[in-house]
């Protein structure tokens, strides 16, 4: 507490000289990810002039970004006055930028590998507020930043005291303990459990298209692949062939995912844990660079939890808490979990919603009607549509398109199925999904508007779709009748426009 | 959480959305939205016209008729559109919250709370000068989808409206 009282940094300093390596090394590694396809295409390619211009211009950008990241170390300047930090930057174009204490809303530290090679961390200030509302010091050791962090927090505190008008801190009620209590993490065979059982399809779906993107930008480099000699005595084995290929393949890319995914997941996730602290929780995690985020019990708005078939038989629920940004709600921030188990996911939830508001009573679901109506939009249109196109390119009718009309028609029942909202007296609930279920958690007096949209067979039979909105995005309940989202509409208004609590 | 409370509310006493009475929008804004249309209008006429004249020179006449066909029975479709469309749409002010409903064919009705604003605003546009009416745009932190904006407001009553509005979203933050 005493050491936070004095200030660490009266005067206008530059950041740890280690700096200048690390932004010398970022530079340097943007340029190589944004040249990596064309470094790939000329190495496998081989062409003599072109790789000599190439190497040419890839040295002379690397040299020049190089020392332009030394100018800017020490171009950049930043202290702390008594009433903001001031950050002094810009080589030509100097920019001055002040943080009023009062602002800050967190101070964050993040560690690539060469910030931990270098033992130095980066310090993010985050601000409430429009604009840009983050400040960066790209280096300084770990001590000094935890010095700076713990007076600005301090002076923070101290500056909403005094002003006594911001909302945003009323949970917090101590000024220390920044290092809070652990509630859970995830080792490398969690986080393999979690890689294998992602969503394959999505990611085959990406390989695909990110494939087929590169062929498309690149193609023109490549060697054409030359004429395949045609043996006609070879064709029908070619035909068992195909077929055999297309399953290998199908296989093969499915592996390639699941490898792929976990490759990302752990990238990712690797070492998260979770802690606790004052006004809500601290999520940290990633291989290569560690980034903190932290959830906090007012910015959070939506609370959702959900798992596929695969994980459900090993237990795992991810969870999502989707924040506001700032006070006026534009953008929003979501930060997720990948997985853990059921008790861990009721114990994240318990950090934001009382163990007594938990049980939702009343439950609307649906009407039956929405299930025609669906399949008339999600299943009959898009197949015709779909066999017009065929036609159209083809000039054939193939009906067996049609075949695809059942597997919808189960989709949409089990979506109905699976469809129910329940409300209390604090709390909204909605559960979805078809083969991923996902769960949903609203507070009553976070939710900023409600919206009710009929077309014309709903006007004629009564029903409605329901929307409510919140500062994180929206939900929706489709074709429910229109007494029930009469009486929806007049509880969930009562409970916001006689809440004492704000929404943020 | 001192002056916590959960009695059960009953349903039946809340007070009911359903049988406010909305206002409707100022008739100028009809006008208004009819000459927008016919600005419309014409610029399609126009366009069809030299279309017809460059692409069918050979059979004018016959191409000329089917144009005006289709343009009759679209500007019909527009009017109709338009003037039914301005029945429906109107507002409603309540002690804590704001009303829009609007939508002939596609309904919509969104109610917006007071304590819930960010911010509103007066929007005039040259159209709106002309016609002398105004609107006014109701900011949530839900996003673009959840704002309200009412087209079609006298001005001063817009100016009336949007100091209610700020004057309730004070004493909302007040109480908090």
């Amino acid at each position: 507490m005493k050491k936070s009282d004095t200030n660490p940094y009266p005067q206008p300093v530059r950041q740890d000289p280690a700096a200048i390596f690390v932004l010398v090394f970022e530079r340097f590694w943007s340029l190589f990810v944004q040249f990596l396809p064309l470094l790939i295409i000329f190495f496998l390619a081989g062409r003599g002039q072109g790789e000599l211009i190439f190497l040419v211009f890839a040295v002379a950008s690397a040299v020049i970004s190089a020392f332009l990241s030394i100018l800017h170390y020490f171009r950049f300047h930043f202290h702390i006055k008594s009433d903001s930090l001031v950050i002094t930057r810009g080589l030509l174009n100097r920019t001055h930028s002040s943080v009023p204490f009062e602002r800050i809303q967190v101070v964050n530290f993040e560690a690539s590998v060469i910030h931990r090679m270098l033992n130095v961390v980066k310090v993010v200030v985050e601000t409430a507020g429009s604009g840009s509302s983050e400040s960066e010091i790209s280096a300084l050791k770990k001590s000094d930043a935890i010095a700076l962090r713990d007076y600005l927090l301090a002076m923070r505190d101290s500056a909403v005291e005094e002003s006594g008008e911001d909302t945003e801190l009323e949970t917090e009620e101590s000024t220390t303990g920044y290092i809070g209590e652990k509630i859970f993490s995830l080792s490398l065979l969690d986080l393999i459990k979690l890689g294998v059982t992602n969503n394959h399809l999505r990611t085959a779906w990406a390989i695909v298209a990110i494939a087929f993107y590169w062929w498309s930008q690149y193609w023109v480099y490549l060697d054409d692949p030359g004429d395949i000699p045609y043996f006609p005595i070879l064709e029908d084995l070619f035909d068992s062939l195909v077929a055999s290929f297309i399953i290998m393949a199908i296989f093969g890319l499915l592996a390639a995912s699941a490898v792929l995914s976990t490759g990302i997941v752990i990238i990712r996730y690797f070492g998260l844990r979770v802690l606790k602290v004052r006004g809500g929780l601290k999520v940290s995690a990633g291989l290569f660079a560690q980034r903190e985020y932290s959830a906090r019990n007012n910015k959070l708005q939506i609370f959702y939890w959900s798992t596929n078939p695969l994980r459900r038989l090993l237990g795992l629920f991810s969870v999502t808490m989707a924040q506001a940004s700032s006070e006026d709600g534009l953008g929003n921030q979501s930060i997720g979990i990948p997985g853990c188990s059921i008790d861990q996911v009721g114990m994240l939830r318990n950090q934001f919603f009382r163990a007594g508001t938990l049980e939702p009573n009343i439950a609307y679901k649906p009407d039956r009607r929405m299930i025609g109506r669906y399949f008339i939009f999600f299943g009959l249109i898009p197949v015709a549509l779909a066999l017009l196109v065929i036609y159209f390119f083809t000039s054939q009718w193939i009906f067996w398109v049609f075949l695809v009309l059942p597997f919808i028609l189960l989709a949409i029942v089990v979506y109905y199925r699976k469809l129910e909202l329940r409300i209390n007296h604090e709390v909204l609930y909605l559960k979805k999904g078809i083969i991923e279920d996902t769960w949903k958690l609203i507070y009553l007096h976070k939710v900023q508007s409600v919206e009710l949209t009929q077309t014309p067979y709903m006007q004629q039979r009564d029903l409605v779709n329901f929307r409510i909105y919140t500062a994180a995005g929206s939900i929706l309940l489709p074709y429910i009748t229109l007494d029930q989202a009469y009486t929806l509409r007049d509880f969930i208004l009562y409970k916001v426009e006689s809440s004492r609590r704000g929404w943020i | 959480m001192m002056d916590f409370e959960n009695q059960q509310i009953n349903t039946e006493v809340l007070p009911r959305m359903e049988t406010v009475e909305y206002e409707p929008l100022k008739k100028n804004f009809l006008w208004m939205s009819l000459t927008q249309n016919a600005i419309f209008l014409v610029v399609l006429f126009a366009v069809g016209m030299i279309f017809t004249l460059t692409m069918f020179l050979s059979t004018f006449f016959a191409s000329f008729l089917k144009m005006i066909g289709i343009w009759v029975v679209l500007a019909i479709g527009l009017v109709l559109l338009t003037w039914f469309g301005f029945r429906v749409k109107g507002f409603a002010v309540r002690d804590r919250d704001i009303t829009y409903k609007t939508g002939l064919i596609f309904k919509s009705v969104i109610s917006v709370p007071f304590n819930r604003v960010q911010h509103c605003e007066i929007r005039k546009g040259p159209f709106e000068e002309l016609f002398d009416i105004a609107k006014l745009k109701v900011y949530t932190a839900g996003g673009a989808a959840s704002d309200l904006s009412i087209p079609g407001l006298d001005p001063a009553r817009a100016e009336s409206l949007k100091e209610f509005i700020l004057k309730k979203t004070e004493e909302e933050d007040e109480e908090e």
